[in-house]
């Protein structure tokens, strides 16, 4: 009988396996059909879910019991990092998550590869690889493996932005996603090291293993109480800023819009909470480090109730239909990000899992319309598809009415949200989230009306929705419209931090109001793109600054090209002309020597005196300016 | 096996070998030329591993050599025996390389280039002060032929000012020798490196301080710094893939001239001006790393991102602590690799498209998919990503930095604290020019590309795995300069 640990190594390792296997195939027989590839990557996958469904129930029945298990990979300076496991409520549920969003990518892409019949074999490598990434990343025992599989995450995304390579626009894009990814991963390393060297300067810390997250609390708290504060508020900023990075966050915002480029359902993949929200879960992980650091947390808030808003913003006007899914999801992670600068941990993860079921099947419903469409992503040029595809319609409504909190899963962490808003009293903010639902009710239905009421507007033939296709979106709605309800019920089973939470009792008018919110923001939508009768609100600025997205693109570009090719400009000027003269004075000096020599021999005068009576006169000659010029020379 | 393994050998064996070719032994057969020097190498090398693998066991790392009642000292320490299997290996790499990029004086190429093997060696080997000097002449001499023979028409400009800087940066530090062999005979002590560690602290502080800048121009030649780059960078732009092993040497000297004299023998003067030769260091090489990014010659970029790379060792080294002396020696080993693949890939890639400027290369991988392959994966190792050798070396350098305990201590965390940017700008580099080579619009469709031929495939492929092995496996190399470290940092007290 396989013992639970084995289990949860032989699921990680899993899709692994399948890609290394996958890898060899391709090598030795250069042509595999296509539905090998698939078959074996899907039913590993499905192997992965069972595994990860075990490794949950198990968490859930010994409630309390966290499994842990650490192998020592590497000995850097008698510094032992470790491959390990630590499965605790929370990571067993990412767990089933990976394992759930990956299987229904895996079902998803195999008719969306036959239609674009390229690179079948490296797409599912790929895929495997990032679920491989994936489960490493959120069963990670320490910090310093989470912050390597965040890397192997962001070299994975990078291999699916430039999956079709030929084209420039999916080379520079994936070239600054790239960048923007590391430069995070960079500094999340480096506070990473920052932390485990002050950390070992405690002598309690001395036999603690290498930044466990079972002991992080411990770690903090002794660092905290020994170090400098400065430097100890310092790391805990720079691992914040590394999660903003990471999670595509204000200022990054449009980190994740470059990966457009990749294959549609990878691309629902990387905007899944479990590729996406990588950044949030290590915030969730250092929840009690960054708990001490007095601040850190308003800085999580703040950019997190920002990055909302302007991501909602953008997507009120976003007619591309993977622009406005990756504004979508940005904006919801915002919110994620704003809740836990409030310290509320439950809701937080409550929030990211209902509004990352819900986002998820938006995009596969959305990537569906695009493949019937002939890949269609304007939408000006879709509409109609109701009668066409109802099924996508339905799938698209469930999703909408649950991310807008009206119903089903997204109910319940909104009201929740909002409840707990009311109890800090923060006006502000609660204002500010009533305003983003209802910008998010009026950019969902408005991409509804679009692209599923009216008239078709499109020139291509619409197709019929391929049955597997409608089977990976079904798996999708079953968690939309029932998980929410069960974590309501059993949210202290499935969270071992629920004593950080801060659930209040429900307050009648702020829920009403939140309602209201939602509700008109569907009415703005129905009017405005259904029934016509108002007119479309267009302020000329806004419109504008939405479709620049805020800067957040000329941002990323002035980061990573415009400004290190412009101070590298000022410095090769510097170096071109100013040592260029230096060098040329040089070889100048030599030049006149050797052709003084050279003449002062050939008319056989005897050099080295001719050679000290030019320097006495150069001398003189100076001597004589000077007291011309400045009469000093008495 | 300690009578097999004998340094005078080991620093006597290339000479032999480059003497055999170089005296027509092989009767300018180039084929039975290029065989014999790259299967000697590789012997070779398999002999100088013999060291390295039994300096735990073996303690005959020491030999005299008696020439008419004048005692020659040569011994091995940590670092000089693993930096001269480095270098061993970077040459014998180029050796595989050089089958089908030399074509004409293929005899004294491989002559040439083993004599500099022997002198590399020899200069990590010997201990007498005399004979350190005339091995180092000897290096710059080798260098300069090689240079003037084979390198492209660009590079044979800058072969008289590489030669003419070398040559006049040894004298100085030739003079450094002297003075400090004068003050040791007339304190009756045998002029070698081992006694002037002993005495150090017993040399006047004047005297210190003249040998130490004296020294430091020399290393600051080959591990070059503002103003002293724009020759080995030139030279750089000149070499052709089979002579990278000629500048990466010179890194590796230079570093180990710096970590030999200037930190270990004159320790008083470096814990003193630690601090201000880490703001130094950290400027060049965020400088470097700028101009990297905004150059568009391949082969000058690159020049720009050695320099910046192998400088980094120079502020972790600063930090005088065992991890920061164990970072930055890891730094020049992983680098060395990394940027001897990385060289290697551009110079078949400038090959391919006949040109060095990046505006008119692109979508290779198409075309070349093997070498695509490999060079991301060097790419990958240039941007320190974790499983490669490069991610050790920072992480040691940050650990380093961030627990030294000299004097200004806030100095060298703030240069620290530099090394996230010059992680970034090495990234932006290695990606851009990758991304820039091999993907977007097809440059390379006119010019015929072809992929990787075996042995240069072969060749890439051995750097990739060693960068790979030495990042997984960090701790036998780490073990061993951990005792290093820590007899070096002992000299100092804080």
């Amino acid at each position: 009988m396989i013992d639970i640990v084995s289990l949860v190594y032989l699921m990680v390792c899993t899709p692994l396996i399948c890609a290394v296997l996958l890898l060899i195939f391709k090598l030795i027989f250069k042509n595999i059909p296509d539905y090998i590839n698939f078959a074996a990557s899907t039913f590993l996958s499905l192997c992965s879910l069972s595994s990860s469904v075990l490794l949950f129930e198990y968490v859930i029945t010994y409630q309390g019991y966290t499994l842990e298990s650490n192998y020592p990979i590497c000995v850097i300076q008698n510094i032992p990092l470790y491959f390990g496991i630590y499965a605790d409520n929370l990571t067993s549920l990412f767990a089933l998550l990976v394992g759930g969003f990956f299987l229904v990518a895996n079902i998803f892409s195999y008719k969306y590869l036959r239609q674009n019949r390229q690179g079948f074999a490296r797409f599912y490598i790929y895929l495997n690889l990032l679920q491989f990434f994936s489960f490493c990343f959120f069963l990670s025992s320490n910090l310093i493996q989470s912050v390597v599989f965040m890397m192997a995450t962001s070299l994975a995304c990078y291999l699916f932005a430039n999956f079709y390579f030929q084209k420039p626009h999916a080379q520079n894009s994936s070239k600054k996603l790239f960048m923007a990814d590391l430069t995070g991963d960079f500094i999340l390393i480096s506070a990473s090291v920052a932390f485990l060297f002050f950390s070992t300067l405690v002598p309690d810390t001395a036999n603690m293993p290498t930044l466990g997250f079972n002991n992080i609390n411990s770690l903090g708290l002794y660092s905290f109480a020994s170090l400098n504060p400065f430097m100890f508020a310092f790391i805990c900023v720079l691992f914040v800023i590394g999660a903003i990075i990471k999670s595509s966050q204000f200022p990054f915002m449009s980190k994740i819009t470059l990966c457009a480029d990749a294959p549609n359902p990878a691309f629902s993949v990387i905007l899944s909470p479990v590729v996406l929200a990588q950044g949030v879960f290590l915030l969730y992980r250092l929840y009690p480090l960054l708990n001490l650091a007095e601040g850190t947390f308003e800085i999580v808030k703040i950019i997190g109730i920002i990055t909302a808003i302007l991501a909602c913003a953008i997507a009120l006007r976003e007619n591309s239909l993977k622009q406005f899914c990756s504004w979508m999801t940005i904006s919801q992670v915002g919110i994620v990000m704003c809740t836990l600068g409030f310290k509320m941990y439950e809701t937080s993860v409550f929030y990211l899992i209902c509004s990352g079921l819900a986002t998820t099947l938006i995009c596969y419903s959305l990537d569906c319309v695009s493949y019937c469409s002939g890949s269609q992503e304007n939408i000006r040029f879709l509409g109609g598809l109701r009668e066409k595809s109802p099924f996508l319609a339905v799938s698209y409504i469930l999703g909408a009415l649950s991310l807008s909190g009206l119903l089903f899963s997204g109910f319940y962490p909104k009201t929740e949200l909002i409840n707990n808003l009311a109890v800090e009293k923060s006006s502000i903010y609660a204002s500010l989230f009533l305003i983003i639902l209802l910008m998010s009710t009026f950019y969902l239905f408005r991409v509804y009306f679009r692209v599923f009421e009216g008239g078709y507007r499109g020139s291509y033939e619409v197709q019929k929705t391929s049955k597997l296709m409608k089977f990976a979106i079904l798996l999708l709605c079953i968690p939309v419209v029932f998980f929410g309800l069960i974590f309501a019920k059993y949210s202290g089973a499935f969270l071992s931090f629920s004593s950080l939470n801060k659930v209040s009792t429900p307050d009648f008018f702020v829920n009403v109001f939140a309602f209201i919110a939602s509700i008109f923001g569907y009415y703005l939508a129905y009017n405005i793109y259904f029934t016509k009768r108002i007119n479309s609100l267009r302020v000329r600025f806004l419109r504008r600054i939405a479709t620049e997205h805020f800067w957040c693109d000329y941002f990323i570009d002035f980061l990573f090209e415009k400004l290190p090719l412009f101070v590298a400009k000022i410095l090769l000027f510097f170096e071109k002309y100013l040592i260029g003269i230096l060098y040329t004075l040089v070889k100048l000096k030599i030049k006149i020597i050797s052709f003084v020599k050279e003449k002062l021999e050939t008319n056989n005068i005897n050099s080295e005196f001719f050679t000290l009576v030019l320097w006495m006169f150069l001398i003189a000659l100076i001597f004589v300016i000077l007291y011309f010029k400045t009469g000093v020379i008495n | 096996m300690g009578e097999i393994l004998n340094i005078f050998i080991l620093a006597i064996l290339p000479l032999l070998a480059g003497i055999l070719i170089f005296v027509g032994f092989f009767r300018n057969n180039t084929i039975v030329i290029r065989r014999f020097a790259k299967y000697f190498n590789i012997a070779y090398l398999v002999y100088a591993l013999g060291f390295l693998i039994n300096y735990n066991t073996n303690s005959e790392l020491q030999y005299v050599v008696n020439l008419k009642n004048y005692n020659i000292l040569f011994g091995f320490d940590v670092l000089g025996m693993i930096l001269s299997t480095l270098v061993i290996f970077i040459v014998t790499i180029c050796m595989i390389v050089a089958k089908s990029t030399l074509i004409n004086k293929q005899k004294l190429f491989y002559s040439f280039a083993l004599f500099f093997e022997a002198s590399a060696v020899l200069l990590f080997c010997v201990q007498n002060l005399y004979l350190f000097c005339l091995a180092l002449f000897f290096e710059i001499f080798c260098a300069y032929i090689l240079i003037s023979n084979f390198a492209l028409p660009k590079g044979k400009i800058t072969a008289d000012r590489y030669a003419i800087l070398n040559f006049s940066c040894s004298l100085a530090s030739m003079g450094a020798m002297t003075l400090i062999s004068a003050v040791l005979i007339k304190n009756s002590i045998y002029p070698n490196i081992q006694n002037l560690v002993q005495v150090s602290s017993e040399l006047s502080s004047v005297v210190q301080f003249l040998a130490f800048f004296a020294i430091a121009l020399l290393v600051f030649a080959k591990l070059p710094i503002f103003p002293f780059h724009k020759i080995l960078q030139g030279t750089i732009e000149g070499l052709c893939a089979p002579l990278c092993f000629v500048f990466l040497t010179e890194f590796i000297l230079g570093f180990f001239i710096f970590i030999k004299f200037n930190m270990y023998a004159l320790n008083y003067v470096f814990g003193l001006i630690a601090p201000y030769l880490a703001i130094v260091a950290m400027v060049n090489v965020i400088y470097f790393a700028f101009l990297a990014i905004g150059s568009k010659d391949i082969k000058k970029s690159f020049a720009y991102f050695c320099f910046s790379q192998m400088l980094l060792s120079i502020p972790s080294l600063a930090s005088i602590n065992i991890d920061g002396v164990c970072g930055a020696i890891y730094q020049i080993i992983s680098q060395s690799l990394i940027l001897l693949g990385l060289f290697l890939c551009y110079c078949f890639v400038v090959q391919i498209f006949k040109t060095t400027k990046l505006p008119f290369m692109g979508g290779l991988a198409s075309y070349a998919p093997k070498l695509a392959a490999l060079t991301f994966v060097l790419t990958l190792a240039g941007a320190n990503l974790p499983l490669t050798c490069g991610f050790v070396s920072r992480f040691l350098c940050i650990l380093g930095g961030f627990s030294t305990e000299v004097y200004t201590q806030n100095t060298i965390w703030m240069c620290t604290l530099f090394i996230i940017p010059v992680f970034i700008l090495g990234m932006i580099y290695v990606i851009k020019t990758f991304q820039n080579i091999f993907f977007g619009a097809g440059e390379c469709s006119a010019s015929k590309a072809s992929d990787l031929l075996r042995h240069r495939w072969i060749a890439l492929l051995i750097v990739g795995s060693l960068i790979i092995i030495l990042g997984v496996f960090p701790y036998y190399l780490g073990e061993i300069l951990s005792r290093y470290a820590d007899m070096i940092v002992s000299m100092f007290s804080f």
